[in-house]
């Protein structure tokens, strides 16, 4: 991010932050999406970041700070998200799945849904987490930083986060080798 | 092993990255249209901000209907508590600063004991293979610890609780009966022993009802009971005993379900009288930590206060009057308190909001005033006394391999011990107070 720029959005100057948020919303609708599921959501949880940005943006103090503070408001935009929309079924969340589109044979599509499984069963927390480790590819001292908690937590959380998405996996290619010798 | 765990580390990754791929974003504009309607806030708004007071809430009510409303409540609170804490034993404290003895910690090699200084090291007590959270009974004559077998595959009731005398050759023996420790070798669950050392309280997986619930069994392995949570998802985890080992404190966690919050609940050791203390919004490590003071009158916890309140904070709970103190400073992050054995201090690790650094701060925890002592970023993980409140213990920066010991009226006098593969809970032996440390 531009200094010049967040300072700039900072003293008020809307076009600066237009500038912003052109060069940012990608990436923040792709972290959304992949916490969230969801477009729709992904989609409410960047424009709340954004706007609380904006708003809360001359409390900044630092403005190198700009991308890790951004990415705390968007995480929790998109934990505040989930927790909104509880009352949505887990049925419906599974019609809602995101990517029809993706026709890569790297992953199978039995590992894929699996994995697809395992993360719908992870708390909002752990999702941000392992989007956060795992595709942003941050250290975990920076996720932590992005949710507020300490490393050690973080650490505790990403471990739970693994074990749930290993047991999906295990679990998959157990239901595929029984389905085999059937 | 390792493979096979990087193995799914990278198909993780790249299944997000597959699911990543989308095209730009089509609500660029409509969001810029969205921020042309929103005013910046002007830097005196900081306050009432930090105070999470929204205008559209009271702005159309008048202040004397606001006062009296507040005051409605606090009365409200003050009965409720008299309600609720009148019928609880009032307590005498049964423990206090002791002797410092060896320092134990369990890891794949069995439980290894170790003096402060390094010396004295032996490794044994040995499990299933892969062992964690060693603590130490409160008379220091015995060690619990959990255990699971390497090559075990599920999460649920794969881990054993094991117990063993620190004298003589017998082996560590398998006390959790029907009732697996839930969660192998989660840092957050270990054992805790009943102040006389007769029981251990620990978070178990029910296999007969699929329940994570709080078990409570006889250091022989007799005797075991259960408090089962009243409704399913919910889930009793984290339990810790109060001073005179009549009650219980533990965590309330809703699995799998988005939007519950997380629940600190009092209970008497047989799962009667069940009350929840307080409550977080968000579902998260809120109360995974917390401490009794040692004469049992206050708790302290860490506590999200979530989409409003933007953390965790460290509190103190009077049981008398349930109102909650803040430990830390309103502009800080706080986690992990642990009183001390004489229950004058409070420690605990602090962020700066503006920070990233989290250090270790002693707080005054009677009404003398003394100041606060800041001891750095030292300690990084589970942080406990020393049975003498000399020394602060607990994992070194990263959380792994390395434990330091930190002297608390001289923070420059730190001590770094090698702990290879150590999991869970470090615990210090309390000894008569002749014996020396």
């Amino acid at each position: 991010m531009d200094p010049e720029l967040v300072k700039r959005a900072r003293d008020g100057d809307r076009a600066a932050f237009a500038s912003l948020v052109a060069a940012s919303i990608d990436a923040l609708d792709r972290v959304a999406r992949l916490i969230t599921r969801d477009p729709e959501r992904a989609q409410d949880a960047v424009q709340e970041a954004l706007i609380k940005a904006w708003r809360d943006l001359p409390s900044l103090r630092e403005v190198d700070k700009f991308e890790g503070w951004l990415r705390q408001l968007l995480v929790r935009s998109c934990i505040d998200e989930l927790r909104r929309r509880r009352r949505l079924s887990v049925e419906v969340e599974l019609i809602d799945s995101m990517h029809p589109h993706v026709t890569d044979a790297a992953i199978s599509i039995a590992d894929r849904d699996a994995l697809e499984r395992g993360f719908r069963r992870l708390d909002p927390e752990q999702r941000a987490i392992v989007v956060l480790y795992y595709y942003q590819g941050l250290p975990l001292e920076e996720v932590a930083t992005a949710l507020r908690i300490p490393a050690g937590t973080a650490k505790s959380r990403l471990f739970r986060a693994r074990e749930v998405l290993r047991a999906a996996l295990e679990a998959d290619a157990r239901t595929v080798t029984a389905g085999g010798v059937a | 092993v390792i493979d096979e765990g990087r193995a799914v580390d990278q198909l993780i990754t790249r299944w997000l990255r597959e699911d990543a791929e989308s095209p730009s974003v089509t609500y660029t504009a409509e969001t810029l249209e969205r921020l042309e309607r929103t005013p910046q806030r002007r830097a005196a708004d900081s306050l009432r901000r930090a105070l999470r007071i929204e205008r559209p809430i009271f702005a159309t009510v008048p202040r004397t209907v606001q006062l009296a409303f507040v005051l409605l409540l606090l009365l409200l609170a003050l009965v409720t508590s008299l309600l609720i804490v009148g019928s609880q034993r009032r307590t005498v404290p049964p423990i206090g600063p002791a002797g410092n003895g060896v320092i134990g910690y369990a890891s794949d090699d069995g439980v290894t004991l170790t003096a402060l200084d390094g010396s004295a090291t032996t490794t044994r007590l040995r499990g299933l293979g892969i062992d964690s959270n060693a603590a130490f009974s409160p008379d220091g004559t015995q060690v619990a610890f959990l255990s699971r077998r390497p090559d075990a595959t599920s999460t649920q009731g794969a881990a054993r609780l094991y117990v063993a005398p620190l004298e003589g050759d017998e082996p560590a023996r398998d006390i959790a009966g029907s009732l697996p420790v839930w969660n192998w070798d989660d840092p957050d669950v270990a054992p805790a022993w009943s102040p006389d050392g007769t029981q251990i309280a620990y978070t178990a997986f029910d296999l007969q009802s699929n329940r994570i619930v709080i078990a409570i069994t006889r250091v022989d392995g007799s005797g075991a009971t259960t408090i089962v949570p009243d409704e399913d998802p919910l889930e009793y985890t984290h339990p810790q005993w109060s001073p005179d080992g009549h009650w219980l404190t533990f965590q309330a966690f809703t699995r799998g379900v988005i939007g519950h919050g997380t629940r600190l609940v009092l209970a008497r050791s047989d799962g009667g009288d069940r009350r929840v203390l307080a409550e977080s919004p968000t579902r998260s490590f809120s109360f995974s930590n917390v401490a009794w003071a040692p004469d049992g009158s206050q708790l302290a916890y860490h506590i999200d206060r979530g989409p409003t309140g933007d953390g965790y904070a460290v509190v103190r709970y009077d049981l008398e009057t349930s109102i909650e103190t803040p430990v830390n400073p309103p502009d800080t992050l706080g986690i992990d308190p642990v009183w001390s054995p004489d229950g004058g201090w409070i420690a605990y690790r602090e962020e700066l909001r503006s920070g990233t650094a989290w250090g270790v701060v002693v707080v005054d925890a009677t009404a003398a005033g003394r100041p606060r002592r800041d001891l750095g970023p030292v300690v990084d993980c589970r942080m406990a006394w020393s049975p003498d409140g000399q020394y602060l213990i607990g994992y070194a920066v990263g959380c792994e391999g390395r434990l330091v010991v930190v002297d608390v009226d001289d923070p420059s006098r730190v001590v770094t011990l090698d702990a290879p593969g150590a999991r869970g809970v470090v615990s210090w032996q309390r000894i008569p107070p002749e014996g020396g440390g």
